[in-house]
């Protein structure tokens, strides 16, 4: 019970350091420049994750690493088209219309990625209940940019 | 602009589900630390060749800039930590929908007030109903099933 309230507190703090991330990151790209600000957050995030792991590379990993389908290691270039368009975004329409049409789009492209089973994920054949839901979130992203 | 801003929001979020879905299956194969080290690490390379042939438009280190404007990524690394204790406990669909809800909750607070270099944005009633449409819309479009997010 302990466990699942720290979970639930855990979640919530999760969605509110997203939140402020991305506010954090537009306003720094704002500040310093677009390509500037996407190096900066890359690089703090690999510290960081640097600082956790300590030895994040062994012989064992990189075999794994040499075993796995290429396409995996661009995930950092696509990492800097995320983070590079995110923030061009959030200055001009705000970050709550710009986390709608984030969000709806990301749940678009997830169930697009489910149902045929991209980069080797077990497929997740598409629901009625999950159209509908992508429909609605891409309604409720059309109001936050009419409103 | 504006439409560009739509355009260009809307790929981020096709981005970033595509960054979702690799990152999930790096993680796969080396464990989500290893994958989020690897992914940040690549992306840094990638962004800092591309600084050195001349995409440059500003300054890397401002002065008057506080110093939490450059924690952005560590922040990332952060949430990835704690969606990784939440999930084994409470499942990724009830994680998901919490971490959405203060997600958007939080970006509320931050366009209303202003936070962290934001231009104040009232929020209107068609505001709060795109507000509570999405939130519906994820609740709808997350299944048992999922494994990634």
């Amino acid at each position: 019970m302990a466990r699942d309230l720290l979970s639930l507190f855990a979640s919530a703090l999760a969605g509110v350091l997203f939140a402020l991330m991305i506010q954090l990151n537009a306003t720094l790209g704002r500040s310093i420049g677009l390509m500037e600000s996407v190096f900066v957050v890359h690089l703090a995030g690999a510290l960081l994750a640097l600082l956790v792991l300590r030895r994040p590379m062994n012989k064992i990993v990189l075999g794994k690493i040499q075993k796995m389908p290429p396409y995996l290691l661009l995930t950092g270039v696509i990492g800097v088209l995320t983070v590079l368009s995110s923030n061009y975004a959030v200055p001009i329409l705000g970050i709550l219309t710009a986390m709608g049409l984030n969000l709806s789009f990301n749940m678009l492209f997830c169930a697009f990625g489910d149902h045929f089973g991209f980069y080797q994920l077990p497929v997740v054949p598409i629901s009625t209940r999950r159209i509908f839901g992508i429909l609605c979130s891409l309604i409720g992203a059309l109001c936050l940019l009419g409103g | 602009m504006l439409w560009w801003g739509v355009l260009v929001g809307a790929l981020s979020g096709i981005l970033g589900a595509n960054s979702h879905l690799l990152n999930a299956s790096l993680g796969k194969f080396i464990g989500i630390f290893r994958g989020s080290f690897l992914s940040h690490a690549a992306g840094a390379l990638f962004a800092g060749v591309l600084l050195l042939v001349g995409l440059r438009s500003g300054k890397l280190f401002l002065h008057d800039l506080p110093f939490y404007y450059y924690l952005g990524g560590c922040l990332g690394v952060c949430s990835v930590a704690f969606i990784n204790f939440s999930v084994p406990n409470i499942g990724i669909v009830t994680t998901m929908i919490v971490l959405t809800t203060f997600q958007l909750l939080t970006s509320t607070l931050i366009d209303l007030r202003g936070w962290f270099g934001a231009t104040p944005i009232t929020i209107t009633p068609t505001k709060i109903i795109g507000l509570l449409l999405l939130m519906m819309g994820i609740y709808l479009s997350l299944e048992k099933r999922r494994q990634a997010g």
